[in-house]
């Protein structure tokens, strides 16, 4: 059965793009967190829909489940998969029309972001939304988490970026949304002909299809960005600052790097024409000044890290990889749930970790990373009882996970079984993919 | 167990791939030759990391396949210095190489260098009859020894005649080493330690008999094996002073050169800066030459991309090595210099080769090759063999 499988889908794909060695799928077993490997049978990699719809159709056809994989830097385990098709999407790497007039870029799945960017900057425009992993990460899974990052409060989250999407379903059919959905269509209107059915695909981690082209918004690249940075000793005082600045929309995004007893880090990031960005600025200041707890720290460091962003970003993982518990919640529950992860955190023994947020205009994405070094098989333990107590208090304190992967599943299920969305979410489920082969276990689905 | 003292940082690799592709400040790919292999993740760190943790812990055994992706890397550090975690992947990436080959796990095409070298002491197989090295720089003692190294020898002799033109020039008491022995860098590289040491012994025997104050390498293999590996081992370590060629010119060579009205572009040998941190010496040499414009690659010093022959890979995948070389040559033709300067033989050779092939409007030099036309004409020369 396997050579039967590894030469039909070498028949889709083309030989070099199949595999079921065992030393290569080796490297497919994990991603950037700490959910334990699961081996997949084969990796395949196409290079276009068609491709990926006959793959899918073929893994129908014997029964075995499919996990999408961008750059494989997710931290939930929503790329992984025990015993199915790993489907990597880097092959589709491709910037397919860049539509001045609409505003829109359209490109494959899988390029990564600092590509697409680079490109974009190239000709003077920009995409609102970045994550954090942006050397690595791809489009179509920070559709698929649903992708938030740098841009979070102006722009919001990469779910409301999406235009159109391409997208294989389960069952091997390509569907495309918005105007897209209409052969004559260029994309360029998101809510159009009728339900919006890129929803269906943002934030479902490939459980009900695999995206294969992402158009989103861009944006003239501004004419200036400031950024400043200001600590503060008390954090419900820059909770709120944060609220402020959110619902006035004064900033592209805030970033909460470092959130410590007494010493909360935040930078804020401005942009726009240079009298738009002073007039923002003294509005920022003017807010934070009625906080005596926080001090300007100035622009230097923020600017110096602006520079090297993509890079720096992924310092703070030198202490190690990392458990991660990201959510949201509302400006008002974000004291309380740090205190309360804190109190989890250090009850579990954890020795490493740190706590960050990052506004978005109706709360923040409230993030927890409890570190280890991977051959530490105690230190890992805690972060596997502590991150399940971690998942578990979140859902009770009514925050929402951000990538839920299998990570979340069962806490998922516990707090959400039952309800009408969980329902119907199973029965879409049911509905669009009656074998059950679409990546099954993210979401709890 | 050599990986065993990298285990802690094995085990730290994040996965985030950073290492994979960038398309950003510079760097299009991070992984030279990852954009030149069948591209799976085993083919550039982040999985090479996985590859080296399931060495580690014996969970895999250990296939020719799974040899030949470990293999694939010129271990030349463009992932090191980009890795944001900091990881010493060159380090592990030697480590799991020796591992292996100390567990007799060698690739095929590499048995061959490492028979020739036991054999007749050089990779490229017995001592061809034509002498290389000029009569006159053939002494048994001499102040200053130019170690040539066996690929400047066997691949590229131009580089001994115009060292031995240009070190007389410049009226120094010289010798050239014309024993015609390997330092022994191949092996180190595939990690073949113990033969590594054994053709380091018989090459330091030879040297240490030539009693030299100062040994000049214009390889920078060789240059690293003299200068660094040699010192690490209590029977090969020395007093004697080592150089590479562009530290050696640098305050020899000003207000002696003639003029080059050109434009050049300097590529960085990844075991020369990446590894040895020498990155602004042959540039100052090289603006010594009056009227020579340098001009930077789209990659160069830390971000310099590499040239697809290091690490064994000449030996193992020409395939690969000859693509890489070619994306490194399509960076050196956009910046329209009319020489490509390095001082490695290995990359010398492989752009030499490349832009034959290609005819393409650039010529190849070595920085010897350059420097001794500049201290004998200036302008109107031909500083290279590859127009």
């Amino acid at each position: 059965m396997t050579d039967e499988i590894v030469r039909r889908l070498a028949e889709i794909v083309g030989e070099e793009h199949v595999t079921d060695k065992t030393f290569i799928r080796a490297a497919y077993t994990q991603d950037f967190g700490v959910q334990p490997p699961r081996w997949p049978a084969y990796v395949v990699r196409p290079g276009s829909a068609e491709e990926i719809a006959a793959v899918v159709r073929l893994a129908n056809e014997y029964r075995i489940p499919i996990t999408p994989r961008g750059g494989g830097s997710a931290q939930e385990g929503g790329c992984q998969s025990e015993g199915g098709i790993v489907l990597e999407t880097l092959r589709l790497n491709r910037i397919l029309a860049i539509d001045e007039s609409a505003g829109t870029v359209t490109v494959e799945a899988g390029i990564t972001f600092v590509k697409l960017m680079a490109e974009l900057e190239k000709r003077g425009w920009k995409i609102g939304i970045a994550p954090s992993g942006a050397m690595a990460g791809t489009p179509g899974a920070h559709v698929s988490r649903p992708g938030v990052g740098w841009g979070n409060i102006k722009y919001v989250c990469q779910g409301d970026q999406v235009i159109a999407l391409k997208a294989v379903l389960p069952t091997g059919e390509i569907i495309s949304t918005g105007t897209r959905a209409n052969p004559n269509a260029r994309p360029f209107f998101r809510y159009a002909l009728g339900p919006d059915l890129a929803g269906l695909f943002i934030g479902a981690e490939g459980a009900f299809g695999i995206l294969t082209e992402i158009t989103l918004r861009m944006y003239p690249w501004p004419k200036q960005i400031y950024l400043e940075r200001y600590i503060g000793t008390n954090l419900r005082d820059a909770v709120e600052i944060f609220r402020q600045i959110a619902h006035h929309n004064l900033v592209c995004y805030i970033s909460v790097p470092v959130i410590e007893p007494e010493h909360i880090l935040f930078d804020v990031n401005v942009e726009g024409d240079p009298p738009e960005v002073e007039h923002r600025v003294q509005r920022i200041r003017d807010i934070v000044r009625q906080y005596p707890s926080v001090r300007y720290e100035g622009p230097d460091a923020p600017s110096r890290f602006w520079e090297r962003r993509w890079f720096l970003t992924g310092e703070e993982f030198k202490q190690g990889i990392a458990g991660a518990v990201n959510y949201f919640l509302p400006f008002d529950k974000l004291e309380e749930a740090t205190y309360i992860m804190r109190d989890i955190i250090l009850r579990h023994g954890i020795q490493r970790f740190a706590q960050q947020m990052f506004p978005e205009p109706t709360g923040a994405e409230h993030v927890n990373l409890l570190f280890h070094h991977s051959g530490d098989k105690e230190e890992y333990a805690k972060i596997h009882r502590a991150i399940g107590e971690m998942m578990d208090k979140a859902l009770e304190l009514g925050g929402a996970p951000y990538s839920k992967g299998r990570q979340w599943a069962p806490y998922l299920e516990k707090h959400l079984g039952g309800t009408g969305y969980w329902e119907t979410l199973k029965a879409l489920k049911r509905a669009l993919d009656p074998n059950h082969i679409m990546n099954p276990g993210v979401l709890g689905l | 167990m050599a990986l065993e003292r990298f285990a802690r940082y094995i085990y730290d690799c994040t996965r985030c791939g950073f290492c994979r592709v960038w398309g950003w400040e510079g760097v299009e790919h991070v992984c030279p030759t990852y954009p030149h292999t069948t591209a799976w993740d085993t083919e550039y760190a982040r999985g090479r990391v996985r590859l080296a943790r399931a060495v580690l812990e014996k969970e895999l055994d250990v296939t020719p396949d799974m040899l030949e992706h470990i293999y694939e890397c010129t271990l030349c550090g463009n992932c090191e210095v980009h890795c944001p975690i900091e990881l010493p992947l060159v380090d592990i990436f030697h480590a799991l190489r020796e591992e292996l080959a100390g567990g007799g796990c060698q690739l095929q095409t590499h048995e061959q260098i490492t028979f020739f070298i036991e054999r007749y002491d050089n990779p490229y197989g017995p001592k061809p009859d034509e002498e290389v090295v000029p009569e006159y720089a053939r002494k048994e003692t001499a102040e200053v020894l130019f170690f040539p190294g066996c690929t400047n020898t066997r691949m590229a002799p131009e580089e001994v005649e115009a060292v031995a033109e240009l070190f007389q020039g410049l009226g120094l008491d010289f010798a050239i080493f014309d024993d015609d022995t390997c330092c022994g860098f191949p092996l180190y590289e595939i990690g073949q330690m113990e033969g590594f040491r054994r053709a380091a012994a018989r090459t330091m025997e030879r040297i240490r008999r030539r009693q030299p104050k100062i040994i000049v390498a214009s390889c920078p293999a060789c240059y690293r094996a003299l200068k660094e590996l040699y010192q690490q081992d209590e029977e090969l370590r020395h007093d004697f002073e080592v150089q590479h060629l562009s530290e050696f010119l640098l305050p020899r060579v000003p207000g002696r050169l003639k003029p080059l009205v050109e434009k050049v572009t300097w590529h960085d040998p990844c075991v020369l800066g990446r590894h040895q941190g020498i990155y602004e010496e042959p540039r100052e040499v090289l603006r010594q030459v009056p009227g020579l414009e340098l001009v930077e690659m789209e990659s160069h010093h830390e971000n310099s991309l590499c040239c697809g022959a290091g690490g064994g890979v000449f030996f193992s995948r020409q395939d690969v090595a000859v693509k890489t070389v070619e994306s490194r040559l399509e960076q050196a033709l956009a910046t329209r210099a009319r020489y490509l300067v390095t001082s490695c033989p290995n990359c010398y050779v492989r752009f030499r080769q490349s832009i034959r092939k290609g005819r393409r409007p650039i010529r190849p030099a070595s920085l010897a090759t350059l420097i001794n036309e500049v201290l004998k004409h200036g302008t109107d020369t031909d500083a290279s063999s590859g127009d």
